[in-house]
């Protein structure tokens, strides 16, 4: 970086801005990881060690206990596993809907395309508090309340997935379809034997997505479902955190059980996180 | 006669003839793969909202049958006290969790992008509050936010000298406190926004106008902030629509309280809907806080095609 050899004056002024570059960036990331931190050993303390004062970084006893005893006031085993099973169908189905959606707006050429894809589109700019009273309304008619398609199939496909299977797809030549094709490949089968298996990247950036939608999902879960043993995570710990708001450290414990997944998806996806994200701008 | 000597095609239909079938089969094939798409969308996105401005009409309390008033619901609104609040509440709320975002995150990826050791590392911890689960932001806030909590008895307490400020339950500081947990969760996914339209910004155009003794301000303002117009054309819109939808950390953290201090329009079409069963006035909100959305909508549609 010491490029301009002239004076020594310039090399202080350069070092003097990398310092503060760094420090800059030190303390915003120390202003994301601290209240994490914080979070995670409250989540051991004792109830009354929490806010005492001056406050205390490390739990005097560390209460791992404090993980279990949310699970056994309150039924977070099958919140979590409402939870993990609509997370896992709302990715089927967005997979499905959205390769084929998005295999067809990229390579097949029909009139009213166009429109289709911009339809399809627009539905990201529309706030689910928008149309939260008729979706509510349709569930209803349908019959589906407090059941698991009501829950699930409503929130299940995002046009973003389309949207990143279409730019994808786009990427790819048309010569491996053409020559499919040459083969007697049958549309579908070329499809799936062919396009999908090229597409792995894509799939895992719209499986994430629609994970992290599906379990961080709050307001839908709130007007569809009503009883106890249908309700998702973060419905049960909005509710456990109402009803125990003095209990700090279980509620943070619950907290952690519920990001658990997320972190380590997260950790081991790191790349097409990022490159999902920053390509769609939305979620 | 023959079925197949009935046609008698003529020589230039022959090969055109198969090539219209292939080609109609294959938009078939299409229109098939697109269908369940569109089938989705048009039951969970478009009938709703067509739906929604339908009941925006009526008076409906999920029970009874629905009753026809044109207008009134609309007419109501505009002369309620408490919906001309939650506007203003809006429009605070989605201004100071963007305005804030667009200068630190536009900071941040500027020096994420200069030559640092680490920047994986940076990078990852800034994405990190977007991906949590907001539920959880949301409890781990409230907790930070408590009157003996860690932003009182640690990073304020230098300068209020350990004045205990009810965060949440005042309503002088209960909207500045969603803003400011907004603010924390999202800037560092802006920033990774803003990190990318700054790589394509090409080296050469900053190494020649060193060359030619730019200062750093000389550099932001007339390469970094120019090439960079596009991408923050993109952030200044989708953060406010964004922030317009904003329901969950506030309804957690607050409940739109105390009193309607953190009422904003999504909050209150919940309560409006879902605790005042009035689905006729809470649509009608619906479709005003659609009208809003869809105008910076078109605004970004407008800056964009200028731009290009």
């Amino acid at each position: 970086m010491v490029k301009n050899p002239s004076a020594v004056r310039h090399f202080w002024e350069q070092h003097g801005t990398r310092i503060a570059t760094y420090g800059v960036l030190i303390l915003c990331a120390a202003a994301i990881i601290f209240p994490l931190l914080w979070s995670f050993l409250s989540a051991l303390k004792p109830k009354e060690q929490v806010f005492r004062i001056p406050l205390e970084i490390f739990p005097t006893e560390w209460q791992w206990q404090n993980f279990i005893l949310p699970f056994q006031q309150r039924p977070f085993g099958t919140y979590f596993l409402n939870s993990i099973f609509a997370a896992a169908l709302t990715i089927l189905i967005t997979m499905v809907v959205a390769s084929l959606a998005g295999y067809s707006l990229a390579k097949f050429h029909y009139p009213g395309r166009g429109i289709a894809f911009l339809a399809i589109l627009s539905t990201l700019m529309l706030p689910v508090q928008v149309i939260l009273v008729p979706l509510y309304l349709v569930v209803r008619d349908l019959g589906w309340l407090d059941t698991y398609q009501g829950l699930i199939i409503p929130q299940a496909v995002n046009a973003f997935s389309i949207f990143l299977m279409r730019q994808h797809f786009l990427t790819l030549p048309d010569d491996y379809i053409e020559a499919a094709r040459l083969d007697g490949a049958s549309e579908l089968g070329i499809l799936w034997r062919v396009i999908l298996p090229m597409s792995r990247p894509a799939l895992a950036a719209v499986a994430i997505f629609s994970f992290l939608g599906s379990w961080d999902s709050y307001i839908w879960p709130l007007v569809a479902v009503t009883k106890e043993n249908m309700r998702t995570l973060p419905l049960g710990l909005a509710g456990f955190f109402g009803e125990y708001s003095s209990e700090y450290n279980l509620a943070l414990a619950a907290a952690f059980v519920m990001m658990l997944p997320v972190l380590i998806v997260f950790i081991i996806m790191q790349r097409y996180f990022v490159e999902g994200l920053t390509r769609s701008g939305l979620k | 006669m023959l079925p197949y000597s009935t046609t008698t095609p003529t020589a230039a239909a022959v090969p055109r003839a198969p090539l219209l079938t292939y080609r109609r089969r294959l938009a078939l094939t299409g229109i098939l793969f697109i269908l369940p798409a569109l089938i989705y969308f048009t039951v969970f996105a478009f009938y709703p909202m067509a739906n929604a401005i339908h009941l925006s009409f009526h008076e409906y309390d999920l029970l009874s049958e629905k009753r026809y008033v044109g207008l009134r619901q609309y007419e109501r609104l505009f002369n309620s006290a408490a919906f001309g609040r939650s506007l203003q509440t809006t429009a605070i709320y989605s201004l100071g969790v963007s305005v804030p975002i667009w200068v630190l995150a536009m900071g941040l990826a500027i020096l994420l992008n200069q030559n640092i050791r680490f920047r994986t590392f940076f990078r990852t911890v800034f994405f990190t509050p977007i991906v949590m689960p907001l539920v959880v932001l949301a409890i781990i806030w409230t907790l930070l936010y408590h009157p003996f909590g860690p932003i009182n008895s640690v990073v304020l307490a230098p300068f209020t000298g350990g004045e205990t400020i009810p965060w949440l339950n005042n309503r002088q500081y209960a909207l500045w406190a969603v803003i400011i947990m907004a603010i924390w969760r999202a800037t560092g996914y802006y920033a990774v926004i803003f990190l990318a339209g700054l790589q394509n910004i090409p080296n050469e155009y900053y190494e020649a106008a060193r060359l030619d003794g730019g200062n750093g301000w000389q550099l932001f303002a007339y390469i970094t902030f120019p090439l960079l117009r596009p991408t923050t054309l993109f952030v200044v819109v989708v953060s406010i629509i964004n922030a317009l939808r904003h329901f969950d950390a506030i309804w957690i953290m607050t409940g739109g309280g105390p009193g309607d201090a953190t009422t904003v329009l999504s909050v209150l079409i919940y309560e409006t809907g879902w605790i005042g069963f009035n689905m006729g006035r809470a649509s009608a909100m619906s479709v005003i806080l659609f009208v809003i959305a869809l105008g910076f909508t078109v605004i970004q549609l407008r800056l964009f095609r200028n731009n290009q």
